[in-house]
C-alpha cells in the first residue's frame, strides 16, 4: 500500500512545485514591471524655453506694413524681440508714462535703437483674442504709445512666439550680430503690475544690452519671463 | 470696505478686524478678503507661470507695523502649458498690525492700505483699491466673538509651520529632489500632494511632483525650471497634502517648507534610510506574523499542524521536514497571492486594504463552508483519504501532503482578519509603499507564521518534547474541530452582517446539506465497502458540495448597503452615525469633538476595542460631558469612501480610531491599536481643551 502511495505522493509534490513556482513568477515579474515603472524618469518632457548660448531659430515674419523681416536680415546688428499684448496689464506697466513722460519700454526702444540696436515688438495675439489687432490699429497704437520699435510683427498664427518659447507678455529674447541668442526671459526682477515698481527694479534687457554693446558678457542671461500668458 | 469694478472682472477687496477697541502694545489681527467673479482668480504670494501676487502697502499712525501677510494654501491653476498658483473663490489673506505702547488711549488709529491686485480669467485686469479702517484705542482689548471665530476658521487654512518636520533638498541639472522627514506621530497620505514653490527659476510650475513615500517621509520629485540659474541655496514654499477629509469642503494638511539644499549624494544617503524602513517593516511583519499564530482566528489550524508535527515526528525527521515545508509553502503562496491580487487590484484603481478579501461575502461564505469541512473531518465525520484506513493512518502515517498545503492556505486565509498590532503599520507600508515593498513585507509576515512550526520539525529535541503518539491523538483531533465550528459560527455572524439573514440561513441550510453529504461519504465510502455503493456515496459528497457552494454564492450577490446604519444604531446607547467627509466637516465646524472609528464586523480586535474601551462606562461619561460627536467608518464591506478616508491617514487596515480636536486647525489625535479606557479619556480631555495655537497668535 504505502509502497504504492509514494510515487503518487511525489508527483503531487511536483505538481505543487510548479504550480507554487509560476505564481511565484507571475508575482515576482509583477513586481519588477512595478518596480520599474515606478522608478523610469517620467517621460513628458515641459515645454522647453529657448537655450541661450546657442544658434537662434531663423524665422521670417511680416511687419505690420507688409515687410518682411528675417533673422538672416540683421547679421551683424544686435537683434531685440519684444513679445506685448496692449491690454495685458504688464504690459500696460511697462508702457505707462512714468514721471519723465515716456514709459519704462518706450525709453529702452529710444535709446537701443538711436546706438545700433534692431527692436522688434511681436503680437503673437491670435485672431479675437485679447491683443489681437488689425495692422493700421496697431501702428496707431505704437503712434499714441510714443513707442519706437524697429517695426512691430503681427504673428497672428503665433509660429514665431511658440518657435521662441514665448510664454508670457512681456518676455523678451535678445540676439547678437552672430545670431546667437544670448538673453531670453523677464524684462525686470519685479513680478507685479504696479509700475511703481519699476524705478527699484533690476532691468534684465537693459543690463543685458548695455553689457553687449560695451563688448562684455551679459551677467543675468536667462530669467522666468512674468506676466499675461501669451494669447495664442 | 472697499469694492472695485474693473471692467468685466470684479475683485472685491475688504478688510475687517477682530478687535473693536484696541489697547497700546496690543496687536490687531486684519484680514483682506478677495472675492473674484466666478470663473476668475487671484493669485498667491508666488503666482507662478502667469499674474502676479497681490501687494499692500501700509498707511500707518507713527508707531504701528504690520506684519507680512499669511497666505492661505493656494491652488494649481492650470492653462497648459503654464501653470500658476492662486485662489478661484474668496480667500482671506491675514495680517497683524501692532499698537505701539505709546498710543494714546482714547485716540483713533486709522490703519490705511493699498491693496494692488490682478484677477484673470483668460485675460488679466489690474487695479488698486485704498482701504482703511478705524480703531479706537481704549485701556483693554475688546474682541468681537463672531469675528474672531470666523479669524480662526480663515486661519486654519494658512500653512503651518511644521513642528517635529524638517526638509532638504537637492538640484541636479533635470531635477529639484525635495524630501520631507515627518516627526513619528505624524498621519499623512502621499497621494494628493503638492509643493508650491514661492521663488521663481526653481521648479517647472506645471510638472506634477512624482511623491513616493519613503521611510519617515516623502520624497517628492519635481522638474527643474528651464529657467533656473545655478543652485538655490534653500527651496522655500508649501506642502500640502490632501486632508483626511475629502469632498468639496475639503480641508488640507499645508506646512510651510524651508529647505536647505545638499548635495544629490547627500540626499541619497539619507534615502538609503529607505532600506532601514523597509528592514523595519520587514522585521514588525515577522514579528507580526508570529503573534498571529497565537490569535484566536488562527489558534485551530495551528493546532492541527502541531498535531501533524506529532504525527510526523513519530514517523522520521524527513516526513517531518517535508511536512513543515508544504505547509510553509502553503502559506507563502497564499501571501503572494494575496500580494498579486493586492497590486492587480491596485493598478485597476480599487481602493483596498489589509483583509480586503473578507469584504466580499461569498468569500466569507465559501471559508465558512470550507473551515466546516475541515472541523467535520477533524470530528471523523469522514476521511480525505478512505484508502489508507484513518484509524491506523492516524498513528503510523504523515498526513498527506495535499493537507499540508492546504493547511497553510487555510492560515493565511484565517489569518488576515486577526489584524495583530505589529501588523498595521507594516502592512499600511506594504500596501502604500512599491509592489517590491509589498512583497518583501508579505513574505515576512508569512515566514513570521511559519517559523515557530518550522523550529518544531527541525530541532530533535523540541521534537521529543511532544507527547508520543497513541490513541489520546484521536481524541484531540476531535476536540480540536470545535474551535473550528467556532470559527464558523464568527464567520456566520460576519456574513449575516454583510449580506443579511437570508445569506445567514442561506449558510446554514448549506452546512446542513454538506454535511448530509459527507457523513454518506464516511458512512458508505470507505474501503470496506462494496464498489458501487462507494462511487455512489463520492458522487453524493460531490453533489452536496457543489450545491452548497451554488447556495452560498446566489444569497450573497446582493449586498445589503443599508446594513450599516441600521445595525450600527443598536450597539450601545452612543450615538454613532456612519462617517461621510461632509458629516465630519459639519461636526467640526460646529465645534465638536469627534471622535472617528474605522472597524469592519471581520475585525476581532475592532470588537474588543468597543466592547473593553468605547463602550465602556467611563468612556460613555467623557463622551457625554465633552459633547462628542461619534463617527463610524464601516469597513465590513468594501467602501471607497471609507478606503479613501484611511488612505489620507497613511493607512489601510482597521481598527484605526482618530479623535478631532474642537480647534479646527489642530491636527488629529490618533489612538494607539490596541485602546484602553486610559488612552481614549486622556485624548478626549486633550481634544477638547486644546486651544487653536493660530487663535492665541492672532488675536
Amino acid at each position: 500500500m504505502i509502497s504504492m502511495t509514494t510515487p503518487k505522493r511525489r508527483s503531487k509534490v511536483r505538481t505543487f512545485i510548479i504550480v507554487g513556482g509560476l505564481v511565484l513568477l507571475l508575482v515576482g515579474g509583477f513586481a519588477i514591471r512595478n518596480f520599474i515603472a515606478s522608478h523610469a524618469p517620467s517621460s513628458e518632457p515641459p515645454p522647453e524655453p529657448l537655450a541661450v548660448g546657442i544658434a537662434a531659430p531663423s524665422f521670417t515674419a511680416t511687419d505690420t506694413r507688409g515687410t518682411a523681416h528675417s533673422l538672416g536680415d540683421y547679421r551683424g546688428k544686435w537683434l531685440v524681440l519684444e513679445w506685448f499684448n496692449h491690454e495685458c496689464p504688464y504690459t500696460k506697466k511697462h508702457y505707462k508714462p512714468l514721471d519723465n513722460d515716456t514709459g519704462n519700454t518706450q525709453a529702452l526702444q529710444h535709446e537701443y535703437t538711436k546706438r545700433g540696436v534692431v527692436w522688434l515688438s511681436i503680437v503673437s495675439s491670435a485672431p479675437g483674442k485679447q491683443g489681437y489687432t488689425s495692422a493700421e490699429e496697431a501702428d496707431e497704437l505704437t503712434r499714441k504709445k510714443g513707442a519706437a520699435p524697429t517695426a512691430v510683427i503681427r504673428d497672428t498664427a503665433g509660429v514665431l512666439g511658440r518657435l521662441y518659447g514665448a510664454r508670457n507678455t512681456p518676455q523678451y529674447a535678445i540676439v547678437d550680430p552672430d545670431g546667437v541668442l544670448r538673453y531670453s526671459g523677464a524684462i525686470d526682477n519685479r513680478a507685479s503690475s504696479r509700475v511703481k515698481d519699476i524705478p527699484g527694479a533690476t532691468n534684465f534687457v537693459r543690463a543685458a544690452l548695455d553689457a553687449a554693446l560695451a563688448g562684455e558678457p551679459i551677467a543675468v542671461a536667462q530669467t522666468q519671463p512674468y506676466g499675461c500668458d501669451v494669447k495664442y | 470696505m472697499g469694492a472695485v469694478d474693473a471692467g468685466s472682472a470684479f475683485a472685491g477687496a475688504r478688510r475687517a478686524r477682530a478687535s473693536r477697541r484696541v489697547a497700546p502694545g496690543d496687536t490687531i489681527p486684519v484680514a483682506i478678503r478677495l472675492l473674484p467673479n466666478r470663473g476668475w482668480h487671484t493669485y498667491w504670494r508666488h503666482a507662478g507661470d502667469v499674474g502676479s501676487a497681490p501687494v499692500i502697502t501700509w498707511r500707518l499712525p507713527d508707531g504701528f507695523t504690520a506684519a507680512p501677510l499669511h497666505w492661505p494654501t493656494p491652488e494649481r491653476i492650470e492653462a497648459p502649458p503654464l501653470t500658476s498658483y492662486g485662489y478661484q473663490r474668496e480667500v482671506h489673506l491675514l495680517g497683524t498690525v501692532y499698537v505701539p505702547p505709546s498710543a494714546r488711549v482714547g485716540s483713533t488709529a486709522e490703519l490705511a492700505a493699498t491693496l494692488s491686485w490682478v484677477v484673470c480669467e483668460v485675460e488679466c485686469v489690474a487695479g488698486d483699491v485704498d482701504v482703511a479702517l478705524d480703531v479706537p484705542v481704549s485701556a483693554t482689548t475688546v474682541v468681537d466673538d463672531a469675528v474672531a471665530r470666523a479669524f480662526a476658521a480663515e486661519a486654519a487654512r494658512v500653512p503651518v509651520r511644521p513642528a517635529g518636520w524638517t526638509f532638504r533638498a537637492a538640484v541636479d541639472s533635470n531635477s529639484v529632489v525635495l524630501h520631507a522627514y515627518a516627526p513619528p506621530e505624524a498621519v499623512f497620505a502621499s497621494q494628493g500632494v503638492h509643493f508650491f514653490v514661492d521663488s521663481a527659476g526653481v521648479i517647472d510650475h506645471s510638472a506634477q511632483p512624482q511623491v513616493r513615500r519613503m521611510p519617515g517621509g516623502l520624497a517628492l520629485q519635481m522638474n527643474r525650471s528651464a529657467y533656473a540659474l545655478g543652485t538655490p541655496p534653500r527651496i522655500t514654499g508649501v506642502l500640502a497634502f490632501a486632508y483626511p477629509t475629502s469632498g468639496s469642503n475639503a480641508r488640507r494638511l499645508a506646512l510651510e517648507v524651508d529647505a536647505p539644499v545638499v548635495d544629490m549624494a547627500q540626499l541619497a544617503t539619507a534615502d538609503s534610510t529607505a532600506w532601514v524602513a523597509l528592514l523595519t517593516a520587514g522585521l514588525l511583519a515577522l514579528l507580526g506574523g508570529t503573534l498571529l499564530n497565537l490569535m484566536p482566528c488562527v489558534l485551530p489550524v495551528l493546532s492541527i499542524k502541531m498535531l501533524g508535527i506529532a504525527q510526523a515526528a513519530a514517523h522520521d525527521r524527513r516526513t517531518a521536514r517535508r511536512h513543515v515545508a508544504l505547509f510553509a509553502a502553503g502559506v507563502l503562496t497564499s501571501m503572494w497571492t494575496i500580494v498579486g491580487v493586492l497590486l492587480a487590484l491596485r493598478a485597476a484603481g480599487a481602493e483596498v486594504g489589509w483583509g480586503y478579501q473578507l469584504q466580499n461575502p461569498a468569500v466569507v461564505g465559501v471559508l465558512a463552508l470550507i473551515i466546516f469541512t475541515a472541523a467535520l473531518n477533524l470530528a471523523g465525520v469522514f476521511e480525505l483519504l478512505p484508502a489508507g484506513g484513518r484509524l491506523s493512518g492516524a498513528a503510523h502515517r504523515a498526513p498527506g501532503s495535499v493537507q499540508a498545503f492546504l493547511g497553510g492556505v487555510l492560515a493565511t486565509a484565517l489569518a488576515t482578519p486577526c489584524s495583530a498590532p505589529f501588523l498595521a503599520a507594516a502592512v499600511a507600508y506594504a500596501v502604500t509603499a512599491g509592489a517590491a515593498e509589498s512583497l518583501v513585507v508579505f513574505t515576512a509576515l508569512g515566514l513570521g507564521l511559519i517559523w515557530p512550526l518550522a523550529l518544531v520539525a527541525a530541532v530533535p529535541r523540541l521534537r521529543a518534547w511532544l507527547p508520543r503518539p497513541g490513541a489520546w491523538m484521536l481524541t484531540l483531533r476531535q476536540v480540536l474541530a470545535f474551535p473550528l465550528f467556532a470559527t464558523v459560527v464568527w464567520l456566520g455572524w460576519v456574513l449575516g452582517k454583510q449580506a443579511g439573514v437570508n445569506a445567514l440561513v442561506a449558510l446554514l441550510a448549506a452546512c446542513t446539506l454538506l454535511a448530509s453529504g459527507l457523513w454518506a461519504l464516511g458512512r458508505f465510502g470507505n474501503v470496506t465497502a462494496p464498489n458501487g455503493r462507494r462511487r455512489l456515496a463520492q458522487v453524493l459528497a460531490l453533489a452536496s458540495a457543489s450545491l452548497a457552494l451554488v447556495i452560498v454564492f446566489s444569497t450573497t450577490r446582493t449586498l445589503r448597503t443599508t446594513a450599516q446604519a441600521v445595525v450600527r444604531a443598536e450597539s450601545g446607547e452612543l450615538a454613532w452615525q456612519p462617517y461621510s467627509a461632509e458629516l465630519l466637516a459639519a461636526q467640526r465646524d460646529s465645534g465638536r469633538v469627534v471622535l472617528l472609528d474605522f472597524t469592519a464586523d471581520w475585525c476581532l480586535t475592532c470588537q474588543v476595542n468597543e466592547r473593553v474601551a468605547l463602550r465602556s462606562e467611563t468612556v460613555r461619561t467623557a463622551i457625554r460631558n465633552h459633547d462628542v460627536a461619534l463617527l463610524r467608518a464601516d469597513w465590513t464591506t468594501r467602501d471607497p469612501v471609507v478606503t479613501r478616508a484611511l488612505a489620507g491617514f497613511g493607512r489601510s487596515s482597521v481598527p484605526f480610531v482618530v479623535v478631532y480636536p474642537r480647534a479646527p486647525a489642530a491636527a488629529p489625535i490618533v489612538m494607539p491599536t490596541l485602546l484602553t479606557i486610559g488612552a481614549v479619556i486622556e485624548a478626549l480631555e486633550r481634544a477638547a481643551n486644546a486651544p487653536s495655537p493660530l487663535l492665541e497668535a492672532t488675536l
